[in-house]
């Protein structure tokens, strides 16, 4: 007996969840196998993992702040990239975007902060972020519109360019180089959280930092930018087809320049975020959110409101395992990037049942599968 | 002091090549990859795959053939995860290799510092790999054949 691949039209909303969760499932129980391998229950691992340590603990609202300090670049990094994935321009750059958003604002704190007030400090660094990531961006898009250079690998190899800079300014100790910290013998970043640091919001005990909210605002501006905006229509139709763009008299190259520019500032502003709110400097201040941004854009559909859903749980994944990993000291917290991997992979899988049906072939019939 | 600056030059340029053979293994591959008309950008965690149960496995069985031939497989059989996933469930093939790359640096962390926590197998405590490559047999030189006259 002989199978076809064929089409299927209108995949039902709850089939496609349903399918999705399925394969969330799957991958959990995939995970729970390893964890029982290693003689750990996974019940005891995984709600360690999902209530991240918080249920019956004191500090609790501790624990959630620096969940929020994961989730808000993260989201706001998905956020950025979806821009451009819904262009189908691949901008793999958000390690590099992010990196140079955060030595930009950075600089903005070490050289401007000591004068200035911290809130003024604290825009400048957040503009500065955005237009160093921002051009950075940029440099890709005009060499894709001028030359039609490949944006995967052109982005994909400026990450490492922007990595080894990053790693340059850590080690090399020399009288230029203000972001190290000059007491100290090993080369080590200073800390600027005394000139700017983003302002809590005391709820109780628990501080609810500006850029929380600052990333929710962003989240539906850029909902609305693409539902409902000119812009956000020209984004849909050049990353349907470049072609119907052109005939439609859209002008492609300023568009793709338009939406890159945009999509790496605001991968900055997260960088600015997250350096504002650390207060330092460090060779991993990505924390790996410029590749896990893009599984989460995609896990999610480019879909804004999913990609904060998303966002959220791969957060939880990510801190819960460094949390869970303090208890289980036989698990690392690299299980969290293992698990990641295997969601993406069995919702990939299941992608392709929402997409495509296999049906047998006919004995003797000449049905060829396309209906 | 005076340096042994011909020595620096000589030792890198030795050094370049000792440690760009894995970048080139990479690159082999990939272009093997390319030239069937896909883009996989699971390269690296293909290599960490293959790495870490290679040098594992290697470690146990005490044999540097044996380790080789896992690292081959396990790197073959993500190989075939990333072609399953975009030829035959024609999924994207960015990111179905970007995942890879987490996965498989996942799974080398994962079992790395696992196994470190319990007790890492060194190198040298195993005598078929202790010297890695530097053992291996290699073919004398073949003595230079008579030359060859007459009109070719």
């Amino acid at each position: 007996m002989r199978f076809h691949v064929v089409k299927r039209d209108g995949c039902p909303l709850w089939k496609k969840l349903g399918l999705y969760v399925l394969a969330v499932l799957a991958a959990l129980v995939l995970g729970g196998v390893v964890l029982l391998a290693l003689g750990v229950n996974p019940l005891a691992y995984y709600s360690r993992m999902f209530t991240m340590g918080m249920v019956g603990n004191k500090i609790a609202y501790k624990t959630f702040e620096n969940y929020l300090k994961v989730f808000v670049p993260l989201a706001l990094t998905s956020v950025a990239l979806s821009l451009a994935f819904k262009m189908r321009f691949w901008n793999i750059g958000g390690e590099g975007q992010f990196i140079l958003g955060a030595v930009a604002a950075t600089t903005v704190a070490f050289k401007l902060g000591p004068v200035l007030p911290s809130a003024v400090t604290l825009i400048l660094m957040c503009l500065a972020g955005m237009l160093a990531a921002g051009i950075y961006g940029a440099i890709v898009a005009v060499l894709k519109v001028k030359f039609g250079t490949n944006e995967t690998l052109m982005t994909l190899m400026l990450n490492y360019v922007a990595l080894y800079f990053v790693t340059f300014l850590g080690e090399t100790q020399a009288d230029w180089n203000f972001y190290l910290d000059k007491s100290s013998a090993r080369p080590m970043f200073a800390t600027f959280s005394q000139y700017a640091a983003f302002p809590r919001i005391p709820i109780g005990k628990f501080g609810l930092n500006v850029c929380v909210i600052f990333t929710f605002l962003i989240g539906i501006l850029v909902f609305v930018y693409l539902k409902y905006t000119k812009h956000g229509y020209e984004i849909a139709v050049v990353g349907d087809s470049v072609g119907t763009a052109r005939y439609a008299g859209m002008k492609v190259d300023r568009i793709v320049l338009r939406t890159v520019f945009l999509s790496a500032c605001l991968i900055g502003l997260a960088a600015a975020f997250k350096v504002g709110t650390a207060g330092v400097l460090a060779t991993a201040i990505t924390d790996d959110v410029g590749w896990t941004g893009i599984i989460v854009a995609w896990l999610s559909k480019m879909n804004t409101a999913a990609i904060f859903v998303v966002s959220a749980l791969i957060g939880v994944l990510r801190y819960g395992s460094t949390v869970a990993a303090a208890t289980f000291s036989r698990v690392d917290s690299s299980f969290a990037n293992m698990l990641q991997g295997v969601i993406l992979f069995l919702v990939l899988a299941a992608d392709f049942c929402t997409r495509f049906k296999v049906v047998p072939v006919k004995k003797g019939g000449n049905d060829n599968g396309n209906g | 002091m005076e340096m042994d600056k011909l020595g620096v030059v000589t030792s890198f340029i030795h050094n370049i090549v000792v440690y760009n053979i894995p970048l080139l293994y990479g690159t082999v591959g990939e272009i093997m990859v390319e030239k069937s008309g896909s883009l996989n950008l699971g390269v690296e965690g293909i290599m960490a795959v293959g790495a870490i149960f290679g040098y594992i496995i290697g470690c146990y069985t005490n044999s540097l053939l044996i380790g080789i031939l896992t690292a081959f497989l396990a790197g073959a059989l993500c190989g075939l995860l990333f072609a399953a996933l975009t030829v035959s469930l024609q999924a994207n093939q960015n990111i179905t290799g970007l995942t890879l790359t987490t996965f498989g640096l996942g799974v080398y962390f994962f079992v790395g510092n696992g196994l470190k926590a319990v007790r890492w197998p060194a190198m040298n405590d195993y005598s078929g790999i202790k010297n890695g490559f530097a053992e291996f047999a290699h073919p004398r030189p073949v003595q230079a054949a008579p030359h060859r006259r007459g009109p070719v």
